[in-house]
């Protein structure tokens, strides 16, 4: 199993430094639209029928601007505070994302039919860090098939976890680069992020 | 933190070329080899990086069963580094400096001082103790692609000078934007290029 099948180098008409810097924003687009998604509905149908739950808990980083005008503002979620005084938790990250700011990292649970994890997902790389599989281990650390036993186990279980991160991002992609983006989808989460500031003020 | 135990970080790499004569076993351990870790602990040397094996970071040397595990290629980057702090070698200097000078009878010269600081540096980073870095990576064949258990710019460029040296094989960091890229097909590739940020949040 593998996140992405072998694929031939395709290599685009700019510099990839460039493009990755210039595209940085895509990151911190699909980690927004990840946060909102999930505090509506956190079970995404994804292709190819693979079917997770993910949601961000314990803390969200949101940002703007760039270099000596960047502005960046980390918010913590206590797992034992369930209400923030705004009516929700993330109560800081709504005002931060009312704010023109956008995610740049945060604390991820995922999880599909076999297994959960946490990790950290940053906006920059998209790729996780500080990953703990919270369920599913079939294998102990101590596991008689030894070092390579254990190797090969926890390769394959990453191998899910990427698979399911690129599978959201994937979604994620195709919805932004069509017309559903701006007609349907962005008028949903702002619908949704109006209700919740609405809720607030009452 | 790495593949064996503990919590995983990764920075994920595509391989953008094959080896001409293919990715055999005899191909990864004599380029191993070529670039294994070489130990510093009794020379002056500042810095050391090079290859060891996956499951004994003391291991230098390659064969398939300790590189090999069914579709997996799996290594160590080792680095060991001497380290001397500025603050510390200013404070030995102004003391052999003091020394030398009151020994003389007069001011050494510019040329003097720099030589006896280069000097200086040289005994004290021989005194210090080795800083070792390790850091997991596996190559996975069918996918093409390379993970670094590490992140950060400084581990990468690390990793990214020994691959090259190693395999001279091309790689692209796997980022939003190169996803991005394998994502689409040639349509949505250029939506994709020209896509900007957007105000979804503007109330």
């Amino acid at each position: 199993m593998s996140p992405s099948p072998a694929k031939p180098a395709r290599e685009p008409d700019v510099d990839f430094f460039e493009l990755w810097q210039e595209k940085l924003f895509l990151g911190q687009e699909f980690l927004t639209w990840l946060w909102l998604s999930s505090e509506v509905d956190s079970r995404f149908e994804l292709p190819g029928g693979l079917i997770v739950e993910a949601w961000f808990e314990k803390s969200l980083r949101l940002e703007s601007g760039f270099g000596a005008s960047k502005r960046s503002v980390a918010c913590q979620c206590p797992e034992d505070v369930e209400d923030q005084g705004g009516g929700r938790p993330w109560a800081e990250a709504f005002a931060a994302v009312m704010e023109r700011k956008k995610m740049s990292s945060g604390r991820l649970r995922i999880k599909n039919d076999n297994r959960e994890w946490l990790l950290n997902l940053p906006a920059d790389t998209l790729t996780p860090t500080s990953i703990k599989l919270v369920s599913g281990a079939n294998f102990a650390e101590d596991d008689e098939s030894g070092p390579a036993g254990q190797l090969l186990d926890r390769a394959a279980v990453t191998l899910e976890l990427l698979n399911a991160v690129e599978a959201l991002f994937a979604q994620f992609l195709k919805l932004r680069l069509s017309a559903d983006w701006t007609t349907k989808e962005v008028p949903r989460l702002q619908g949704w992020l109006k209700k919740w500031r609405q809720e607030r003020q009452n | 933190m790495g593949l064996i135990k503990g919590g995983l970080t990764l920075s994920r790499y595509r391989v953008l070329e094959q080896p001409q004569a293919g990715l055999t076993d005899e191909y990864v351990a004599e380029r191993l080899a070529r670039n294994a870790f070489v130990d510093i602990e009794e020379t002056m040397d500042e810095s050391s990086l090079g290859w060891a094996q996956i499951f004994n970071h003391l291991g230098c040397s390659f064969r398939t069963e300790n590189f090999r595990f069914g579709g997996f290629l799996a290594f160590q980057l080792r680095f060991d580094e001497r380290r001397l702090p500025g603050k510390t070698l200013n404070r030995y200097f102004a003391i052999a400096l003091t020394r030398h000078e009151e020994q003389a009878g007069r001011k050494l010269n510019g040329v003097a001082k720099r030589e006896l600081k280069e000097s200086l540096r040289s005994e004290l980073l021989g005194r210090s103790l080795l800083n070792t870095a390790l850091m997991e990576v596996l190559w996975l064949e069918e996918s093409g692609e390379v993970w670094l258990c590490a992140s950060g710019e400084k581990n990468r460029a690390l990793f990214e000078d020994l691959w090259g040296r190693t395999f001279g094989l091309a790689l692209r960091l796997l980022v939003p934007a190169s996803l991005a890229l394998e994502l689409t097909a040639e349509k949505g590739r250029e939506a994709f290029l020209a896509v900007k940020p957007t105000d979804f949040w503007d109330l």
